[in-house]
């Protein structure tokens, strides 16, 4: 095993993790480790912008933003977290520009903002221009820019890296364990402070707009640590995932004046939102699809329905939504300039997520202890600026200003911690171990097919619409999928580049997550923002205003803890677009 | 991971000068061209050929010519040769000597044959 | 519909030479050349190796050579294929194992050329002006994802990887057009050197290789006409 020392360490090069790495690089050593080269990371697959309340093309305030975060996460988000993303939005947002981000731009030469689902100016009342954008490449143009600031910074890194195991010894974080998937060798981080910013879990879905390496990694390890997970039922499916396979067609479509049609010719929305229409936000509008879907009104009857961008024109089309242009020749063969778009929800953000404070350190109970030493920002975190339903350009949002914040808390925080001390080798040796046997697997049971019937059942039992019969199903399988991966084999035995363990791995995690996801949303016998239960289809303010905390015991078993919601400006009211 | 650039090898003034002899070769190949091979309604004899080559504008001209032509072709032919020594530089400065001296002794074989002509 | 990949296979942990296998896929509609090779991997061979993420052409990972053309296996589908479908690493890389190659090289390139705004002015508390058509300039230039393809496809390259490459050289000029940035004399000791912009021979086959259909050549053009603007 190799041996490696920084201040800091990142887990993950996304947005969230570049900026920490950037910001805690101005005066620490900082190493990042990524499982793919860091501009391959899910970020730069964000299309329609990111929020903030500059007021570039008409009136808009924080306090406005704040409001459609609160009311957009269905009550459930913490209003102290929401109030500082919001707030420090704006700076964040010109310390981008001034970082190099290409920006699209007014005519004044000012950053370009458009509409989006769920903004509105004056509480709620009129749609407004918030979602700061370059072009429809929005994450894209970010995570390339905050890549390559990391590199003047002078950030260590460390490309194709896979962590495999936290090291957590008496409530601290001293490292962790990394393979290395070129060669196959392990290697060992001790730091000062460790940051985990390792993204989303939709990829547990067989619909998904996330990619291949969204695996929900960092929640599955920080769980295995004794560490709860905080409001895992919560997940976004977006109203527009190109038919068949989820990929995101960007709600930058909607905010430009698309139009979605059921089978009947008919603009369905106004039967949902009617004054909103397609800009209510994603929840509303995707539970307005599977609705018309489910009651046979999808295209041609089948499992999609229409968005129709052709009324804009080609020249708005192509100057606007560029991407989605070309998305939509290359993976339907379909020219969006004359014809349809034929979309469906798609799996697309977690909400939920490792607990930690506004200054990402971890909760190791999930309410107050931290656990030293080890953080968390973006979308594997929740501090809880989503609650139940995470507002469209938020994400890349909540990745700048919490990864930034969480870059530059580590690094005040490793000047006053002292030198790195390494660990015990137990833990090393348990990592090892524990990898050695996973190389050895050679039972009869296939990866592929767990993976397979796990993402299909979630599709289907915890999908948009979800039931105590279906989900009570969901816990079983994923049980007894957990048993069968005890007999999972492989076939490589080489020790390069072997992408059959990485899999393998990441299929374990998978496993892991969404035995949690499925208990949470059982348990949460209402319907909140994304977590709809046809058998609970009312929001319960008296019994279930709390957030989840679900704790994996010693015995393998899930524990579930509640915590308030914290509340500072506005009470629950009811949820109307 | 160390890599090797040049750095401040300064390519820019030959690549210019590539481009200028490259837009000069045009004309005066022209005039070469119809000159020799065109505008020759006589056989061709050592006298007259003699006579127009001693003139100084045909002096001028052609010392103009080999110039350029020098410069252009075998800047071409080192270029090309760099794309393959990047990671070679003893080889570098061996083929570099070679090209200049071949470029030196062809612009003075040239010279000793325009210079000294008279009528 | 069956169709047959002929793959190039190299794991020097097997073997020292690399050969090639064919495997025989049943494609479904809409298949790309990704969707095929995870067929391979999980239900016939799970030691064939590549990458892949996002599968939407936006990440970058998985761009290979495909049926002689450099090209991103998630955007490339199978029914556009004709024949029995070739799949190979990147050329001029050298080969990891199977169709995974190393970027390491490509990436420090890009290093290099200082891929940050390197701005004369501070900024203030609020963003910099640029109008929509400074803005534009960097249209066809900020795309890039870094697959290499280009860098891959180009001969100068293949002879020579020191030279920058078409990827770095294109990022250096989504940098040297914006209005923003002051840093071309900054950036000159990399690009105005032997390996720096006067190595492209405007071959442009850089151009045809691109998923994004961008055009390094033209940016390499452009990184020219603004040093001459420079020196002169």
């Amino acid at each position: 095993m190799e041996h490696h020392r920084h201040d800091v360490v990142v887990v993950g090069a996304g947005i969230a993790g570049l900026y920490a790495a950037m910001k805690a690089g101005e005066s620490a050593d900082v190493g990042v480790l990524s499982k793919v080269y860091p501009t391959r990371s899910h970020s730069g697959a964000a299309q329609g912008g990111c929020a903030a309340a500059l007021g570039n093309e008409g009136n808009d305030s924080w306090e406005f933003h704040f409001y459609d975060t609160v009311r957009g996460g269905d009550f459930l988000g913490d209003q102290d977290a929401q109030e500082l993303l919001v707030k420090e939005a704006i700076p964040v947002m010109y310390e981008m520009e001034h970082l190099g981000v290409p920006f699209s731009r007014t005519a004044e030469g000012k950053i370009a903002q458009r509409p989006f689902g769920g903004h509105f100016a004056d509480f709620g009342k009129t749609a407004v221009k918030r979602a700061c954008y370059a072009a429809d490449r929005s994450g894209h143009a970010q995570l390339h820019c905050l890549y390559e600031q990391s590199l003047k910074q002078g950030v260590r890194f460390y490309n194709e890296f896979f962590v495999i195991s936290l090291i957590i010894e008496d409530g601290t974080c001293r490292g962790l364990v990394a393979l290395e998937i070129r060669t196959g060798v392990l290697h060992a981080f001790w730091a000062r402070a460790v940051m985990l910013a390792t993204g989303g879990y939709a990829r547990a879905w067989r619909v998904t707009s996330n990619s291949h390496a969204n695996t929900g990694d960092g929640l599955a390890l920080v769980a295995a640590a004794g560490v709860p997970l905080e409001d895992m039922e919560f997940v976004q499916f977006h109203p527009t995932g190109l038919y068949p396979h989820g990929i995101l067609i960007s709600e930058a479509a909607r905010g430009e004046g698309g139009y979605l049609f059921n089978n009947d010719g008919m603009r369905f929305m106004e039967k949902y939102a009617k004054s909103k229409m397609e800009l209510a936000p994603r929840d509303v509008v995707s539970r307005a699809e599977q609705t018309e879907i489910d009651e046979g009104r999808g295209i041609d009857g089948g499992e999609y329905l229409h968005l129709d961008l052709t009324h804009l024109g080609e020249k708005t089309i192509l100057e606007r939504l560029p991407q989605i242009h070309e998305l939509v020749v290359k993976f339907a063969g379909i020219d969006c300039t004359k014809k349809p778009i034929p979309t469906q929800p798609t799996a697309h953000y977690s909400m939920g997520g490792i607990p930690t404070d506004l200054d990402t350190r971890v909760l190791r109970d999930g309410k107050k202890q931290a656990v030293e030493g080890l953080f968390a920002s973006g979308e594997c975190a929740c501090v809880s600026n989503h609650g139940a339903n995470r507002l469209g350009t938020n994400s890349t949002l909540e990745a700048a200003v919490f990864g930034r914040r969480g870059g530059m808390v580590m690094a005040r925080f490793v000047k006053e911690a002292g030198p790195i001390l390494p660990g015990a080798e137990r833990p090393t040796r348990e990592a090892e171990e524990g990898f050695e046997h996973l190389c050895a697997s050679s039972g009869p049971e296939s990866a592929k097919r767990i993976r397979a019937e796990l993402q299909a059942s979630m599709t289907d039992n915890v999908g948009i619409f979800r039931t105590a019969a279906k989900l009570q199903k969901q816990v079983a399988l994923i049980r007894d999928l957990k048993a069968r991966f005890e007999n999972v084999g492989i076939s490589d035995r080489s020790r390069r580049f072997n992408t059959e363990i990485t899999e393998l791995i990441e299929l374990k995690y998978m496993l892991d997550f969404s035995e949690v996801i499925a208990v949470s949303a059982l348990a949460r016998e209402e319907s909140r923002g994304a977590h709809s239960r046809n058998d609970y289809p009312k929001r319960d303010d008296n019994q279930w205003l709390r957030h989840t905390l679900a704790f994996r015991e010693a015995d393998g078993s899930l524990r579930l803890d509640y915590k308030p919601v914290v509340i500072t400006r506005f009470q629950p009211e009811e949820r109307k677009y | 991971m160390t890599v090797e650039r040049g750095r401040g090898s300064g390519g820019f003034w030959w690549w210019m000068m590539q481009r200028v002899t490259g837009i000069l070769l045009f004309p005066v190949l022209m005039v070469h061209y119809v000159v020799t091979h065109l505008h020759t309604s006589h056989y061709v004899e050592y006298d007259k050929i003699a006579a127009r080559v001693a003139t100084p504008a045909w002096k001028f001209l052609n010392i103009l010519f080999l110039t350029i032509v020098l410069l252009h072709g075998l800047y071409g032919v080192w270029n090309v040769l760099l794309d393959y020594l990047s990671k070679r530089p003893v080889l570098r400065a061996v083929l570099y000597s070679i090209v200049v001296t071949i470029g030196l002794a062809l612009y003075v074989l040239g010279l000793v044959t325009i210079v000294p002509f008279s009528a | 519909m069956e169709r047959q990949f002929k793959i190039y296979r190299f794991n020097p942990e097997a073997a020292p030479a690399a050969s090639f296998q064919t495997y025989t896929v049943d494609i479904q509609h809409a298949w790309t050349v990704l969707d095929a090779l995870n067929a391979i991997k999980w239900d016939q061979d799970g030691s064939l190796s590549f990458r892949r993420s996002c599968r939407h052409g936006i990440c970058g990972s998985c761009a290979m050579k495909i049926n002689g053309k450099n090209g991103l296996a998630c955007e490339v589908q199978v029914e556009s294929l004709k024949g029995v479908i070739t799949v190979e690493p990147l050329p001029g890389f050298k080969v990891i194992r199977d169709l995974v190659t190393d970027m390491d090289g490509f990436f420090s390139h890009l290093e290099a050329v200082k891929p940050w705004l390197i701005a004369g002015t501070p900024p203030t508390d609020k963003e910099r002006v640029q109008s929509p058509e400074d803005r534009k300039l960097i249209d066809g230039l900020y795309e890039c994802i870094l697959c290499g393809a280009c860098t891959s496809a180009c001969p100068s390259y293949w002879v020579n990887d020191d030279f920058l490459g078409p990827a770095a050289l294109l990022k250096a000029a989504r940098y040297v057009m914006d209005t923003r940035d002051d840093g071309l004399t900054d950036r000159l000791d990399v690009l105005d050197s032997r390996n720096g912009i006067w190595r492209c021979h405007t071959i442009f086959n850089c151009v045809e290789a691109c998923p994004k259909s961008l055009n390094p050549t033209e940016a390499i053009v452009k990184l020219r006409q603004k040093l001459a603007a420079l020196r002169i």
